[in-house]
């Protein structure tokens, strides 16, 4: 019988990693208490010390120590019985895959799992973001908003308790309300607002059955993984041509908000294009510049740097793609012509 | 016109032999930092240019690790380089060449063995390029200034090789090698340039074309690039045996591309080694020779690539076999020093072997006497008689020992 439990909490670079360790740590604590062997790590790489990066935190446990080894010395975990979004702002896709795209943040579910939010928005606003499964899942809401800490400090704004209530929910045999109690009490000096943050959650959690096949179309996903002997020797390798960008290193998925331009205002000054430091602009043909939102880590620093404020952070949520609103406003304009 | 070029022999150190060579390369780029005993070789290349002689850009680095990086750099773009070091100059520059292997690059490097620290020391030990086993540098031994020369420009032709592209170091003792004279035969430029015409790297950084040269790799990647540089390790080997060939066709000597066997015939024991104590072995065995002794001396004159066959087929015809390292190898499985562990590995899959015991001698720049070498013939020579080994490595020449 295969009894093994995994988690992936999706957390955000720096900002909400501590915020997903504390989830695990928990998770892996309530584990011991029900006497299994668990485990609580973060995904090896970049990705957790980079601001704003989508990770990945684990927490993985099974019946016996035996039954654990074989899902210690892992990469990623996966499947999952549950899946954490700390920032919904990920349903657009989580960790990028290294060189090659963006991960959909529901990809490892097991079917019958579910995916868990914390948002503020309605769970049907979310739901349109996900690509498709060829089963069944399901996706809960907490509602709560974006909890984010500084490099070198920790909010603790009872968003971990609020998670841990919404999985006692969703998924009562990873963690059942009556541990997550015992549990707090044990663990915090001031467990009352703590356990009253996860039942509050517990209490107000929705949720929804996806359909198989509802959902948006998966994305590609075609690694280039060669031969030994088909790797240019010392990976010397052609440089992206000078004005192109690497099509292999999206940036988006960083992005909780992103600039928008209104063109009206700009004054061509360049100061956006020039302190980009993604070199996110493209400029077009009458001299505006126009964020690629493929390439756009929703940094803000266009929007500190304008001089006639004609740049707006607007939450990522509010646009279903990246195509340039350049070329809307445009055309716009033609039509009013 | 018409007069034929005679070569010219000159009394110069192992440092300036190594200069000659790398005049005689026509070398572009030389990345020169001081370290006692390998800098010689560094003014000698500097008053060739400054003698209008020789014409290389010249870049005096600000420590050991820019050095190797400059030239790292500087065969990155497809100019024949040279650089060197010693001792805790090289482990300064460490990091570098760690990554000049990975990037493929054919950097010849002079490399005067000299002891680590701590406590400081001028003398040789091989320990400083030995630290290096692992990563994929060329390392030849030789015994003699003019081996020296005759390397260095086989190290070039051998680490330029498209089906190899990687670094070289030419190790030489500390001052036996790099600060004593020898008579030395200066090859000809047209020799060399038949020898060793200029080279194209194929993959090398231009303006005109930019690279980008091992980005950031993950579990996904890294392996297959580590295996592509252990091919081209093994590769080494057929190459190093066509250039040796192809040297003693042009210039008439070179020999065998990894063993010189002195006094061996007829002998059930030997003795094999690298470096400057060659020399003062082959005196012993002679001299062992003529009191009615019959030892025999291997000198081992690459370390990478590690002729394993040829050593299999060697050592297998003697009863017992003692490794000198000038090197030591603190913890090691049975003592003594790295080269013991290689030959002893070596040898393992014989069905036949000899019994291996290793030496360690001459550490810290302590000459290998006669009495020394006597010694290690001794316990090698009852080895062969008893059959067995009494211990398995020995510290020689040490005090209260």
């Amino acid at each position: 019988m295969n009894d093994v439990i995994s988690v992936v909490v999706n957390a955000r670079g720096v900002l909400q990693t501590t915020l997903a360790s504390r989830i695990c740590d928990f998770l892996a604590y309530s584990a011991r208490w029900e006497g299994r062997s668990a485990v609580s790590s973060m995904r090896y790489g970049d990705s957790p010390e980079r601001i704003g990066i989508p990770a990945e935190y684990y927490f993985v446990s099974a019946a016996s120590r035996e039954a654990m080894e074989e899902h210690v010395a892992r990469y990623e975990p996966g499947p999952f019985d549950v899946i954490v979004v700390l920032d919904d702002t990920m349903v657009k896709g989580g960790e990028p895959w290294g060189h090659v795209g963006v991960k959909p943040v529901n990809e490892d579910l097991k079917p019958d799992g579910v995916l868990l939010v914390v948002t503020e928005r309605e769970l049907e606003k979310l739901i349109v973001f996900l690509p498709s499964k060829n089963y069944k899942y399901r996706v809960a809401a907490i509602p709560g908003k974006r909890s984010f800490s500084g490099l070198w400090t920790f909010k603790d704004d009872l968003t971990d308790a609020r998670v841990l209530g919404g999985i006692a929910k969703t998924s009562p045999k990873i963690l059942s309300l009556e541990v997550l109690k015992a549990l707090m009490v044990e663990r915090y000096p001031k467990a009352e607002q703590r356990i009253e943050a996860a039942e509050d959650a517990y209490r107000k959690l929705t949720i929804r059955l996806v359909k198989e096949d509802e959902g948006l179309e998966v994305p590609e996903y075609a690694p280039w993984f060669p031969d030994w002997d088909m790797i240019p020797k010392g990976l010397a390798i052609p440089s992206v041509p000078e004005g192109d960008r690497n099509p292999q290193y999206l940036k988006y998925t960083t992005r909780t908000e992103r600039p928008v331009v209104e063109y009206r205002k700009c004054t061509k000054c360049t100061l956006c294009w020039l302190y980009c430091p993604d070199g996110a602009f493209d400029i077009t043909e009458d001299g505006y510049f126009d964020p690629n939102y493929y390439y756009c880590s929703g940094c803000g620093v266009c929007v500190e740097i304008c001089p006639v404020k004609c740049i707006d952070m607007v939450d990522e949520l509010e646009f279903k793609d990246n195509n340039s609103l350049y070329e809307d406003w445009k055309n716009t304009v033609r039509v009013e012509r | 016109m018409g007069e034929v070029e005679v070569r010219e022999e000159r009394l110069i150190t192992g440092s300036e032999a190594i200069a000659e060579a790398v005049r005689a390369a026509d070398v572009d780029v030389v990345a020169a930092y001081p370290i006692r005993p390998y800098t010689g070789v560094m003014n000698a290349i500097a008053n060739m240019i400054a003698d209008g002689e020789f014409d290389a850009e010249y870049i005096v680095a600000d420590s050991e690790h820019s050095q190797f990086e400059i030239a790292k750099h500087a065969s990155s773009v497809g100019a024949r380089v040279f650089t060197g070091s010693s001792g805790v100059g090289l482990m300064y520059a460490f990091e570098v060449v760690t990554v000049t292997p990975g990037d493929r690059l054919p950097v010849v490097a002079m490399v005067g063995n000299r002891a680590l620290d701590d406590p400081g020391a001028f003398g040789v030990e091989h320990n400083d390029m030995l630290a290096a086993r692992d990563l994929g540098w060329l390392m030849c031994w030789p015994e003699s200034p003019q081996e020296a020369l005759d390397m260095t420009l086989m190290a070039y032709r051998i680490s330029e090789d498209p089906k190899v592209l990687l670094p070289s170091a030419v190790n030489v003792d500390g001052s036996f090698i790099t600060h004593v004279r020898h008579p030395v035969n200066i090859p000809l430029r047209d020799e060399v340039e038949e020898f060793l015409p200029p080279y194209t790297l194929e993959n090398r950084l231009h303006p005109d074309r930019p690279l980008t040269i091992a980005p950031q790799v993950d579990q996904d990647w890294l392996m297959e690039i580590r295996k592509q540089n252990d091919e081209a390790a093994k590769r080494a080997k057929a190459v190093t045996e066509s250039a040796h060939k192809e040297f003693e066709r042009v210039f008439g000597r070179g020999g065998d591309p990894y063993l010189e066997e002195y006094v061996t015939e007829g002998a059930d024991v030997a003795l094999i080694g690298m470096g400057s104590l060659a020399t003062s072995l082959k005196a012993t065995v002679r001299k062992l020779e003529e009191k009615g002794r019959k030892i025999g001396f291997i000198k081992l004159k690459r370390f990478r690539p590690f002729p394993t066959e040829r050593l299999q087929k060697t050592l297998s015809r003697f009863k017992a076999v003692g490794v000198i390292d000038r090197d030591f190898c603190y913890g090691s499985p049975h003592g003594g020093g790295v080269l013991f562990q290689e030959i002893r590995s070596a040898l393992y899959t014989l069905p036949e072997r000899p019994l291996v015991v290793g030496f360690t001698a001459g550490l810290g720049g302590r000459e290998v006497t006669i009495d020394n070498a006597s010694q290690m013939a001794t316990i090698t020579k009852k080895a062969a008689e008893t059959g067995k080994l009494e211990e398995e490595s020995y510290w020689i020449g040490v005090r209260g020992l």
